[in-house]
């Protein structure tokens, strides 16, 4: 007998749309069998079947076909007039068999199990978005903000999780008004009809692929390539493993228990595999750092601008993020010097280190923000050394462990300078110099409009 | 608690837990009910079913056998005297309404 399958679906509040569609395809001769991978239908001969589709209050998202408590609310169905054709989530598709079949539940017991239905499938996707939202977003606003406010893909995220969320939002308030209305026709002694709306699951995946394409074209333009990577990995390790496995799942049809264990094996593997890829896969540290550079040259700044050096870089490291908001790097250079007199003395070798850390914005906002996170770190003995900087504002204090720092604000730009050795003020005008130099940047071809 | 939730009986209510005064599967209550009520009261698959549940929870009827899907019921002492309650409840509104009604009727 000839098949096919219909891939579109029904929301719980559309469960007269759905089965107004059942009836349809059997006036046409196409009649519901089974749910297996979408909406199975046999062919056969046209018939004005009447069909109910009902949400049944104890079944669960995970169920894929009748379960124990199911096959039990059938059996009472079949002896009103309604027989069970097949179940699938809450969902359950009656086929009237009897023409004075009673209705299965009251008007009023029909519309709290829609509701509830909806209302925790609303749930268990608002939840976990609302939650992750909101401790990306604190983050991002406290301890991270440094590393982040700066990053291309923090920056996406932190534009797309709003709009995710008031997606979510706009979806309960819509509900809400859903519920509300149909409340008062009940009240009112109508019986309200559920839906007209079918729905195609590949709307759920433009969403994604959208983000990706998105995430990928920006990422690209900012040449973050392996940042870019720490996100669409997952994303598309959720679309390689979900869709084949929601195939799978809706073919085999496991009872509820075997799926839930399923699912979460598959969860869990998933997750393990993507940080495996993303820890040792993807290149370079993983916030987009590059490669470690042969010699310092390109570096804004290294010890000899400011002083004189007897010995050669031996370890350099970069590390650069930008987006519309700016740009941080992060420099390293170690110098071996030929004296033994120098504090830190390793095998008849010194070492001179310099790490600094320039942030970069035309939004004096972001950086007042960088500057009090860190003034607001408690400093030993800080010293104001704005004028000697020429700057908006500097500080420099002495670590107990001997590092000296140079903080530096500026109109658009933060520099945060350490040092094994305190700067005089002859050096600091030969620092200024070098980094105000035009041009002067690890990337020069990227410059702000 | 039972009591509370169950302080007023519904009409399907009431005519489920007088079917269950003697032992009844629970797929023939809906016949019997309608029966009992001489074709007034149907009750819905989809609501005994709920009712059903909820009376078991709740201590008002207990399940006396099981066979495959097929369960039986009968109402416990906690359900007898909820129903007699109720009972004596509609009597006394009946009987305090028949002085006034008796024009009417």
């Amino acid at each position: 007998m000839k098949k096919r399958i219909i891939f579109i679906s029904f929301n719980y509040r559309d469960c007269d749309a759905f089965a107004e569609y059942l009836h349809q395809q059997s006036l046409l001769g196409w009649h519901f069998k089974e749910f297996r991978l979408g909406m199975v239908f046999e062919q056969g001969n046209p018939a004005d079947i009447h069909y109910i589709v009902e949400v049944f209050p104890k079944g669960t998202e995970t169920d894929t076909r009748p379960e124990a408590s199911t096959e039990e609310y059938a059996e009472y169905c079949e002896a009103a007039g309604w027989k069970l054709i097949d179940s699938s989530r809450k969902f359950c598709v009656f086929r009237q068999t009897e023409a004075d079949a009673v209705p299965i539940v009251t008007p009023e017991e029909r519309f709290a199990n829609i509701r509830k239905a909806e209302w925790l499938l609303w749930l268990g996707g608002a939840v976990p978005v609302f939650l992750l939202s909101a401790v990306y977003l604190s983050q991002m606003m406290t301890e991270s903000f440094s590393e982040w406010i700066f990053s291309a893909p923090s920056l996406l995220l932190f534009l797309f999780l709003p709009l995710l969320c008031a997606d979510r939002i706009f979806g309960g308030i819509y509900l809400l008004f859903w519920s509300v209305t149909r409340k008062k026709l009940i009240a009112a002694g109508s019986l309200p009809v559920y839906g007209k709306k079918k729905r195609y699951p590949l709307k759920a995946v433009r969403s994604v692929m959208l983000f990706l394409v998105v995430v990928a074209a920006y990422t690209h333009l900012y040449s973050q390539r392996e940042s870019c990577l720490l996100y669409l990995i997952p994303l598309l390790l959720i679309l390689i493993i979900r869709m084949p496995l929601s195939a799978l799942i809706s073919f085999w049809r496991p009872s509820r228990k075997y799926n839930q264990r399923f699912q979460d094996a598959v969860v869990w593997v998933a997750i393990f595999c993507s940080t495996l890829i993303t820890a040792v896969w993807v290149p370079g540290a993983v916030t987009g750092s590059e490669a470690i550079p042969e010699s310092a040259e390109g570096f804004p700044l290294i010890q000899a601008d400011y002083r004189q050096m007897n010995g050669a870089v031996t370890w350099t490291y970069a590390e650069h993020k930008e987006n519309l908001l700016g740009s941080v790097s992060h420099f390293y250079v170690d110098y071996s010097i030929e004296s033994p007199e120098h504090p830190y003395l390793h095998n008849d070798t010194a070492y001179d280190n310099l790490w600094y850390t320039i942030y970069q914005s035309r939004f004096s906002r972001i950086l007042d923000k960088l500057w009090e996170d860190e003034l607001s770190v408690p400093k030993d003995h800080p010293v104001n050394r704005t004028n000697i900087w020429n700057a908006v504002s500097a500080v420099s204090y002495t670590s107990e462990h001997g590092i000296c720092t140079e903080l530096v604000r500026c109109p658009d730009q933060i520099w945060i300078i350490h040092t094994d050795k305190r700067l005089n003020d002859c050096q600091i005008r030969s620092i200024c110099e070098k980094i105000r130099t035009p041009g002067n940047s690890l990337y020069p071809e990227r410059t702000f409009p | 608690m039972a009591r509370e939730a169950f302080q007023t009986l519904t009409e399907p209510m009431y005519y489920i837990l007088l079917a269950l005064t003697g032992e009844c599967c629970g797929v023939d209550i809906m016949n019997k009910v309608e029966e009992l009520s001489h074709g007034r009261i149907r009750v819905g698959p989809g609501t005994l079913y709920a009712m059903l549940a909820r009376f078991e929870q709740h201590d008002i009827i207990r399940l006396t056998a099981e066979d495959g899907r097929r369960k039986s019921y009968v109402i416990t002492d906690t359900g007898i005297d909820m129903l007699t309650k109720e009972y004596a409840r509609l009597k006394t509104m009946v009987e305090d309404g028949a002085l006034y009604m008796k024009d009417f009727l």
